[in-house]
């Protein structure tokens, strides 16, 4: 098992550019997850460590060997297929002994490790079917034995849950977590599903557009987002455009609007510069309370209810505001409403160049 | 320039390198050279580089008139009947007339029976189905001479038609250019039917659903939407009606009896060249080069205007129920009209078992129930050999063309570097490049290179044909193969190749264990398909192959029948009858056993 490494790996399909200047290093046995919206480059650079593509600069390294031009079939990196990718005219047993038998290893082993594996994936007695005779989470964890029974030195993963059930989605999700943990194995794991990459992962690059936003913890990225793209994509949020007006008590000051609000400043910027706040929903108290700062009146636009809770979007001084509540508390839509937020709770990020 | 290099060598691989190299060699060394070469000898007189055998050409009467001698038809009261030949513009021209004739009957029928086929269900569709395909069946000149028997002034259609219903005043008799209009498009229009079909098939329903929500109905639905989204099918098969019918053989050798029919460029080249011995005149080169400029020009033109279109690639995917509606009393009425048209095509191939198992036609029918004809293909060694080299022949090139066309098919679709789709073209261009220009090509290419060897055509005596023939086959039939293998290869997901390279498996040995198994119906199906081809192939057959009889196959005993007054024409109809049913074997397996569908021409 190894740690891997891209050294600003760079990917243009036509004029395209899939993959921009990413530099990314990924520890010896962690689950890292690659985070974006469809098209943003994610199973791009899946494709390029795993030697399916070949970048055209920068390096790929699996510990300190440099693997940027080895093909697929010499490096020890083992994918898991967004469709699983299982061959319709072997067996199962053949599926998954085909990278053993490709290793010479002898008849009684190979034997012996396919069962080990059908079993870690809870599929023992299946050796005999073919693919098409399996629901998709069996298909599924088929594919998983097939890539791990080989032993690889980087588990890759390609949205290998997205053509499952919602249910299903998330047994297999911890079924994997499990099987990650046991093996120690250096995974790498692409989605496009946030809470997917939350539950997880150890560590998540959020990308957009070929480029890495943030690199953290699920809840570094999910509390300090870096900038708009990883606040809006990651959990809800609204964004807010504004300007510094100053610093008190180190709280940022806001302008936006008619509305004046203080947030956490979490890089350093002049004041009269633009600025954008991000504002979580769950952030938000009513009624009377908090500390006095950051209390808000505005008139309830919308009430969508999500299941377990009710999201409202409040106008206040003409700047919309997305509200988590409570069942009980649910207000009248039109009706007006007082809301306030902790400025600890609010963060204050530059905004970004448009580029 | 290091990093170029390691970046083409993550690429490239022994096998993927092999798979490049090998169909672009053999298309190279054995198709384009020899063509290019052919090129070279008709455009050299006395050693020197000189335009005087097209000069010859072009500025004779014989060969260009635009002004045209003769009438299309004549009534003679004597005899009260209408004799329709065609008139005679001259060799090049009259090639062009006929072709553009063929193509345009067999576009219009085509496309009316494919809207048919698609759009509409009513009873007896099957038997409609099945009567507009039946042409398709091969019976090189056999099913020509069906038709002329069939049409002769005191023929079984005169006769029904004059004599019996009284429909027509009087008897109508086709020969000359006519004749061989009349042959091809009875031949060929299930050619169009097929594409048209498939594109009608193909289209997204919605497209003429939204065409009705918006207003239109009926003949503005069928002029602003349908056509237009059916026009690449439509346009792609008749211009392969218009190459068959350029390079055609069959028609012009049994109507060779009338002057105007010998005025073909098809048949000019070949009787030329069957005329001559030794080194051939430059001249049969200089025509054979026109018939492939006119094939190419007009292959060129229709794919531009197929492909300038945008639309003819707009579908979504999966898979929709075609639209299909009920006949109304009118429509059936209509309908059940043209039945009568279609069993009228399939009379040559009605024909054709009819002779085969009868002892003589000389009235209105064969006559006396015989299996005598059928028996002596196998057991008379006179007519089996030639049986058994067309045979073995036809296995021969299907390895070797099932090689190439996975080599092909596979660089195509798998490889990413530019100039992998121009293999694809490449092995695919045979279909436009007609028959009689690769023979006479050949002709001259191994008389060359290989003199005084036993592939040299001009050493007679010790002439042995089977390589060249093997190869020419295989190039000729290799668009059926490359394109089954392709299709298949298209409903490979790439990402169960990768998933084998993933685990340690190297190019070849992915191919090996994963592509090939994958597609090995499309192989089959290809296989089968061209094999049926490849033992009907005529024009290498009688130009090469008959240069020593010994060594010769079956087409050549056919022809033989009309050209050289030898054989017997009940045994040629059995050889055909046992190339009908070796294709009906066929397409019963691909369709039925193997689920796929049978690659007709240009499908």
């Amino acid at each position: 098992m190894v740690g891997v490494r891209l050294e600003s790996v760079t990917k243009r399909f036509g004029r395209v550019v899939a993959v921009d200047e990413v530099t990314l290093s990924i520890r010896d046995g962690e689950l890292f997850t690659l985070l974006g919206p469809s098209g943003c480059g994610k199973t791009t650079v899946l494709r390029i460590i795993a030697g399916l593509e070949l970048p055209d600069s920068g390096r790929v390294y699996f510990g300190d060997r440099d693997v940027t031009f080895m093909k697929a079939y010499e490096r020890r990196a083992v994918m898991v297929f967004q469709n699983y990718a299982l061959w319709p005219h072997m067996k199962i047993y053949d599926n998954v002994a085909f990278g053993l038998r490709l290793m010479g290893l002898g008849r009684e082993e190979i034997l012996k490790r396919v069962k080990e594996a059908l079993k870690m994936v809870r599929l023992e007695g299946f050796e005999d079917r073919y693919p098409n005779q399996l629901s998709g989470g069996e298909q599924q964890r088929v594919a998983l034995a097939r890539a791990l029974v080989v032993e690889p030195e980087v588990l890759l993963l390609d949205e290998p849950l997205s053509n499952l059930d919602a249910k299903l989605r998330v047994e297999m999700r911890e079924e994997l977590r499990r099987l990650q943990r046991e093996f120690k194995i250096t995974s790498i794991y692409v989605t496009h599903d946030q809470e997917e990459a939350l539950s997880i992962s150890d560590r998540v690059a959020v990308m957009n557009r070929g480029r890495i936003h943030q690199v953290g913890t699920p809840l570094e990225v999910y509390e300090e987002p870096i900038d708009p793209f990883v606040a809006s994509f990651i959990g809800r949020a609204s964004t807010i455009y504004g300007i510094l007006s100053g610093v008190e008590e180190g709280l940022a000051v806001v302008d936006s609007g008619g509305m004046r609000f203080r947030g956490r400043l979490l890089e350093k910027v002049p004041e009269g510069s633009r600025v954008v706040a991000i504002f979580r929903p769950e952030g938000f108290t009513f009624g009377l309370g908090g500390k006095g700062l950051n209390i808000f009146e505005g008139v309830v636009d919308t009430v969508m209810f999500l299941g377990a809770h009710f999201h409202i979007r409040v106008q206040v001084d003409g700047v919309e505001l997305l509200a988590r509540v409570e069942p009980r508390m649910v207000p009248e839509k039109g009706s007006k409403i007082r809301l306030s937020i902790d400025p600890d709770q609010v963060k204050v990020l530059p905004t970004p160049n448009k580029s | 320039m290091r990093g170029r290099f390691r970046r083409l060598l993550f690429e490239i691989d022994l096998t993927s390198l092999a798979f490049i190299s090998i169909p672009l060699v053999i298309f190279l060394f054995f198709l384009i050279y020899p063509l290019s070469e052919m090129l070279v000898i008709a455009f050299t007189k006395d050693g020197n580089p000189s335009l005087s055998w097209f000069m010859d050409i072009f500025t004779s009467r014989f060969y260009i008139d635009p002004i045209g001698q003769g009438s299309i038809l004549e009534y003679s009261p004597d005899y009260n009947l209408l004799y329709i030949q065609g008139r005679d513009h001259g060799v090049i021209l009259n090639s062009l007339i006929v072709a553009s004739s063929v193509s345009g009957i067999a576009g219009l029928f085509g496309l009316i029976m494919a809207f048919i086929l698609a759009r509409y269900d009513f009873p007896g569709k099957s038997l409609f189905r099945v009567l507009s395909m039946t042409p398709l069946l091969l019976s090189p000149f056999v099913n020509v001479f069906v038709v002329k028997k069939l049409f002769e002034p005191f023929g079984l259609l005169n006769w029904l038609l004059h004599e019996v219903l009284r429909v027509l005043p009087f008897r109508v008799y086709f020969d000359g250019l006519a004749a061989v209009v009349l042959v091809q498009s009875l031949t060929f229009y299930p050619i169009v039917v097929l594409n048209t079909y498939s594109a009608l098939v193909n289209m997204d329903p919605t497209m003429e659903e939204q065409g009705e929500n918006l207003g239109a109905k009926g003949l503005v639905l069928f002029l602003k939407v349908t056509l237009p989204l059916s026009l690449p099918g439509l346009l792609a098969g008749s211009l392969l009606v218009f190459i068959f019918s350029l390079e055609d053989l069959g028609a012009p050798i049994v109507f060779h009896g009338h002057p105007l029919t010998r005025k073909l460029i098809s048949f000019q080249v070949y009787s030329r060249f069957i005329s001559e011995t030794g080194v051939r005149s430059p001249e049969i080169a200089a025509l054979s080069l026109i018939l492939l400029a006119c094939a190419i020009a007009v292959f060129l033109a229709i794919k531009n205007y197929v492909m300038l279109r945008p639309y003819a690639t707009l579908s979504r995917g999966g898979r929709w129920k075609p639209r299909l509606r009920r006949l109304g009393p009118v429509g059936l009425a209509a309908v059940y009209l043209i039945l009568p048209l279609l069993v009228f095509s399939s009379l040559p191939q009605l024909g054709v078992f009819a002779l085969a198992l009868s002892e003589r036609w000389a009235g209105l029918l064969p006559e006396g129930l015989t299996t005598w004809n059928l028996i002596q293909i196998f057991v008379n060694p006179r007519v089996s050999r030639f049986l058994i080299n067309s045979l073995t022949y036809a296995l021969i090139s299907l390895v070797i063309m099932i090689s190439l066309s996975l080599m092909a098919s596979y660089t195509a679709s798998r490889m990413r570097f530019r100039g992998a789709s121009l293999i694809d073209a490449l092995v695919t261009s045979p279909i436009a490049i007609p028959g009689i220009a690769i023979a006479i090509a050949y002709f001259y290419f191994f008389s060359n290179h290989f003199r005084g060897t036993p592939v040299d055509p001009i050493n007679v005596l010790q002439f042995n044909p089977a390589p060249i023939l093997v190869l020419g086959y295989s190039l000729r039939r290799m668009p059926f193969a490359a394109r089954a293998i392709f299709a298949g290869l298209q409903q490979v997901h790439v990402n169960l190749e990768e998933a084998a390279m993933n685990l340690g498996a190297g190019r070849l040995r992915t191919i090996a264990r994963v592509t090939a198994p994958l597609i090995s119906l499309n192989i089959l199906s290809g296989a089968l398909t061209s094999f049926v081809y490849v033992v009907g192939e005529v024009s290498l057959s009688i130009i090469i192959g008959v240069l020593n009889m010994e060594y010769a196959p079956m087409t050549a005993y056919m022809r033989d029948v009309w050209l050289s007054a030898v054989g017997s024409l009940q045994i040629a109809a059995a050889l055909g009858l046992l190339l009908m049913l070796m294709q009906l074997s066929v397409i019963l397996i691909t369709t039925i056993g193997l689920k796929q569908r049978y690659a007709f021409m240009g499908v």
